[in-house]
């Protein structure tokens, strides 16, 4: 479990983060989202105990993680531009790490890298930004870490590469216990993996949440009313968020359970209705346009 | 591949995978150590058995040679340090570099360490990288010389002690080179704090003290008060090796041991300051915030020191350029131009180091306090020199605060010409005579302070009254005071020559004085001697005599005469030439002489006849009898003249005066722009003749220079 609590940092007269509040349980995947300079580096490098906060604490089972090699041997931080050791090979890499952590699968390397198509006693030097966040993610899972805090998990990678990482992260899941928790500027990367998301919008946290809970109390409906009384009072009811028209087609995001918005639709009369599935940005365009923000402008791109 | 599946199974720790990581650096020190060591000690001994059979050495001494050559190149005394200060600057720079990026930092700071153990590890690993191949080579180059037997056992000891002192050297270095890593975050930075930090003791020793010579008119240079009462290891380490190192050593145990014991302080010094600085480098280390990565500093109190004294530097500096620039040093102008520069190049010095330090063109206005605060304190120092608010210049103890006082002129007074190569004296430092200041600092105790009091006030007047003359017209003296605290000041004090000569009578006609004035040489001094040879020379001739007993019977005399000199005599007479004796010991390269000199004034009646009995000393050397003919070159227009009849050179004779006698109070050299040459036929004992060159003086109280001239060509 892993609570943040209040936690404040700046660099010299930026101010990164503003007493960021959160929490990350075990066993789910943690998708951090938000614009490029929300603070989400910076939120992974204090979660990883490389940064220590100026305010607040970030608590791994129950531990403050800065300074404290027992917490920090849970984690594994990949981040944005890891750092490789010149003229070293992916072997080279592997070892340190294997030295580094007890628990090290170096049959788990093998076969990832052999999946992956990366040859083990090549340059790193000499291998593709993609295939430099590959040999990380890697090396990342074979450590058997039990967070493995990864920033900008996909960037450089293509899209056949993004659904081998995300079915590697699956299938490490499935096998052992991991919290991965990755970051993205983009929403729709994170979409189809992660099971919790947090929003982060210039150093504050706008809103972190359950994803199936959120897709749960959002329904989105796609209606044809035979008359205009009915569809009036649909759109003064206070737990419609969205409205838009399309002719005569009426297409709503409500909030509510889904049996509860069927019973709504369901007393009036329509030529046509249908419930529709969310994506994650409509939650998240939804969630955030209560709250006064323009998702749409920050991480749809 | 099997290798390296071999590799991934075997577990290595913290250190071992910092070592791998770091392998270029490991070849480098690998490459120089083993250049310096092995190669070069395999040349070195080569050589220094080429050059002893060029010169047809013994075997004994071609033996003794190559030791001291393979000994001063792989023992403590070598300059390897210089080598593994270089190199603990570099492993420093390079193993701390992860702190200047922020990749890195990434990196380290996620591994499962705390940071202390990541500050041990990777600080550990740099003294590995250094010591192991170092004390490797070393011992391999102590092989090869033993090979081509050129190693003794004390050598082992040499070497030994060479591994430790370079070691010493190389952690100094290291720590404080860590320490700077530590509190900036750019390497360049580093590297230039790490300089800061070895270098600044002996720079702004360097600046104040040329700031002393050139606003003190009462300064005196020693040598041994700069460097060596800094606390700066290096310098120290290096002005004690320069002690030792030149010697050539019998080799020994006790040799070599005792040649040691001068390099203690400094490396103790060394590990001290090793110690503080790793201990301090530990410490901000551990307060350093991670995020500095990448800027100048990591603590801003380590910018608010270091601008404003790289700033102070500058501005002294060019304080100092102005101020030799001008001769009169303390007149308006020369203070107003002075300050200007301070404010000028304050003011540049700190928005320079501002865009450097922030990498940003408009980071120059920052901190303008701190420029403010290194400008003002700039013309703080120059005011207390320039106005001279501390007093030196018109320092003077109390009687009862001083415990016993040497008073002495450099430059009137045969001791100057005091020398010896004896080598085996700088073991000793009382007997380290290589100038006047030490002769007198070691032997001159005279406690008359209420003469003294009196001199040093009237000279501090006369130097006040007349601050453009009082140089080219007074007398100059060096003063030692050594105080009750046990405290040793120097001063330089020029006497007025109109003085009342009263109270230097009264310290220079001491016997006292008289007796740690010359240097009378022992019996067992003279004994042990092959040879004893006394040479009288006024410039114009030179006669020497071998003997003993010469020796003996000429300080005898001298004894009975010297008790007239005082500073009367020395400011009223005309010296009429020198006696050198020189005592020689051995043979070849390790031939020992030593010379003393005495100066011989008219009055020195019992000298002057023993001298002339010894066939030494004739009072018409300066006549036809001796002199051949006469050369006068004005060496401004160019003109000559000479003559070679006897009537005419007994005329002009009567004009000329020793060239020694310029060298002694109150006598100039009054002979303008002529130099006088003239042409001596001696006649020995067995009536073999030989013709020499000399040169002689006019005397100026006789005779002008021009009217000199008239003289020759009438």
């Amino acid at each position: 479990m892993i609570e943040i609590s209040n936690v404040s940092k700046t660099f010299g007269d930026v101010r990164a983060l503003k007493d960021v509040s959160l929490k990350m349980k075990e066993g789910e995947f943690f998708g951090l989202v938000g614009t490029n300079g929300a603070g989400k580096s910076t939120l992974l490098r204090l979660l990883s105990g490389v940064l220590k906060p100026d305010r607040g604490e970030v608590l791994i089972d129950g531990e403050n993680v800065y300074n404290n090699s027992r917490i920090k041997n849970h984690i594994f931080f990949i981040p944005d531009d890891p750092f490789f050791y010149p003229n070293s090979v992916a072997d080279d890499l592997a070892d340190f790490y294997y030295s580094t952590y007890i628990g090290f699968d170096k049959n788990i390397y093998k076969y990832y890298m052999e999946e992956l198509g990366l040859t083990r006693d090549r340059k790193i030097s000499t291998f593709s930004k993609g295939m430099k966040r590959q040999l990380s993610l890697i090396i990342g899972v074979a450590s058997q870490r039990k967070y493995i805090v990864c920033d900008e998990t996909f960037d450089g990678l293509d899209p056949v590469m993004r659904q081998a990482v995300k079915a590697m992260f699956a299938k490490e899941m499935a096998d052992h216990e991991m919290t991965p928790i990755l970051s993205s500027h983009n929403l729709r990367e994170l979409e189809d993996v992660c099971n919790h998301v947090g929003l982060l919008h210039r150093g504050g946290v706008l809103l972190s949440k359950d994803l199936e809970e959120m897709k749960c109390n959002i329904q989105k409906v796609q209606c044809v009313f035979r008359n205009d009384k009915d569809a009036e009072k649909i759109n003064n009811r206070p737990d419609i968020i969205l409205h838009e028209k399309r002719g005569k087609v009426h297409i709503y995001t409500v909030r509510g359970e889904r049996d509860e918005v069927d019973q709504m639709f369901k007393g009036m009369e329509t030529v046509f209705y249908e419930l529709l599935a969310l994506s994650l940005e409509e939650i998240f365009i939804s969630e955030t346009e209560v709250v006064g923000y323009d998702i749409k402008k920050c991480i749809l791109g | 591949m099997i290798l390296r599946n071999a590799s991934l199974d075997k577990k290595k720790s913290f250190f071992q995978l910092l070592t791998i990581n770091r392998k270029w650096i490991s070849l480098m020190v690998v490459f120089v150590a083993f250049a310096y060591f092995p190669l070069l000690t395999i040349f070195t001994t080569l050589h220094a058995r080429e050059i002893a059979t060029h010169y047809e050495y013994s075997s004994v001494l071609l033996h003794k040679y190559v030791l001291n050559s393979v000994s001063a190149w792989i023992g403590f005394r070598s300059y390897a340090f210089i080598i593994s200060g270089v190199l603990g600057f570099i492993i420093a720079l390079q193993g701390f570099h992860y702190l200047t990026d922020s990749k890195m930092m990434d990196f380290y700071g996620s591994l499962p360490y705390k940071k202390s153990r990541v500050f041990r590890n990777v600080y550990a690993n740099g003294i590995f990288l250094y010591i192991v191949p170092w004390t490797i080579c070393t011992v391999i180059s102590l092989c090869i010389a033993a090979g081509l037997k050129m190693a003794n056992q004390a050598l082992i000891l040499d070497v030994i002690y060479g591994v430790i002192v370079n070691a010493l050297v190389f952690l100094f270095v290291y720590s404080v080179t860590v320490l700077a890593c530590v509190i900036t975050g750019r390497t360049i930075i580093a590297a230039a704090i790490s300089l800061l930090m070895l270098m600044v003791e002996p720079v702004m020793e360097l600046i104040l003290d040329s700031f002393t010579t050139v606003f003190f008119k009462t300064y005196y240079y020693s040598g041994v008060e700069l460097v060596l009462k800094g606390l700066n290891p290096l310098m120290r380490y290096f002005v004690s090796l320069n002690k030792v190192r030149w010697n050539t050593w019998d080799m020994t145990f006790k040799d070599v041991h005792g040649n040691m014991e001068f390099l203690l302080f400094p490396l103790f010094l060394c590990l001290l300051f090793s110690f503080l600085a790793t201990v301090l480098a530990l410490i901000c280390y551990n307060k350093r915030r991670e995020e500095s990565a990448g800027s100048a500093f990591a603590f801003p109190l380590v910018r608010s020191i270091a601008k404003p004294v790289v700033t102070i530097a500058a501005c002294l500096s060019v304080t100092m350029f102005v101020n030799t620039s001008f001769s009169n040093r303390v007149s308006l102008s020369t203070t107003a131009i002075s300050i200007i520069s301070i404010i000028a190049v304050g003011v540049m010095s700190s928005i320079i180091l501002e865009i450097i330090l922030d990498m940003n063109v408009r980071a120059g206005k920052q901190h303008l306090m701190q420029m403010g605060v290194a400008i003002l304190v700039s013309i703080a120092i120059y005011g207390i020199f320039r106005m001279d608010l501390i007093g030196y210049d018109s320092y003077l103890p109390k009687a009862n605060q001083i415990e016993s006082f040497a008073l002495f002129s450099e430059n009137n007074s045969s001791l100057s010409d005091y020398y010896t190569n004896d080598e085996s004296l700088t073991y000793d430092m009382d007997a380290d005579y290589w100038s006047i200041k030490n002769y007198f600092e070691q032997h001159l105790y005279l406690t008359d302070v209420d003469d003294l009091i009196q001199v040093v006030k009237a000279s501090q007047k006369y130097m006040n009254d007349n601050p453009e003359t009082y140089a080219s017209n007074g007398y100059e003296f060096t003063v030692i005071y050594r105080l009750t605290s046990g405290k040793t000041v120097y001063r330089t004090i020029v006497v007025d020559p109109d003085m009342d000569k009263t109270y230097l009578d009264n310290i220079m006609g001491q016997d006292d004085y008289h007796e740690c004035a010359y240097k009378y040489f022992s019996n067992d001094d003279v004994k042990s001697s092959d040879s004893v040879q006394l040479t009288f020379s006024n410039g114009e001739v030179s006669i020497s005599a071998l003997g003993q007993d010469f020796y003996e019977n000429f300080v005898s005399n001298y004894r009975k005469d010297v008790v007239k000199y005082n500073y009367s005599l020395a400011t009223s007479e005309k010296v009429v030439g020198c006696v050198d004796v020189t005592l020689t010991r051995g043979s070849g390269t390790s031939m020992v002489t030593t010379t003393a000199s005495y100066e011989i004034y008219p009055s020195y009646q019992n000298t002057i006849q023993f001298l002339e009995d010894s066939g030494l000393y004739d009072s018409e050397f300066i006549s036809s009898k001796y002199i051949k003919s006469i050369q006068v070159s004005d060496y401004e227009s160019g003109d000559y003249y000479e003559t070679s009849n006897p009537d005419k050179i007994d005329e002009i004779a009567q004009y000329l005066e020793s060239s020694h006698a310029e060298f002694y109070f109150g006598n100039v050299d009054d002979s303008g722009t002529l130099d006088i040459t003239v042409t001596t036929e001696l006649v020995d004992e067995n009536g073999n003749s030989s013709v020499e060159d000399g040169t002689l003086l006019i005397d100026g109280t006789k005779i002008s220079p021009s009217d000199f001239i008239e003289l020759f060509n009438e």
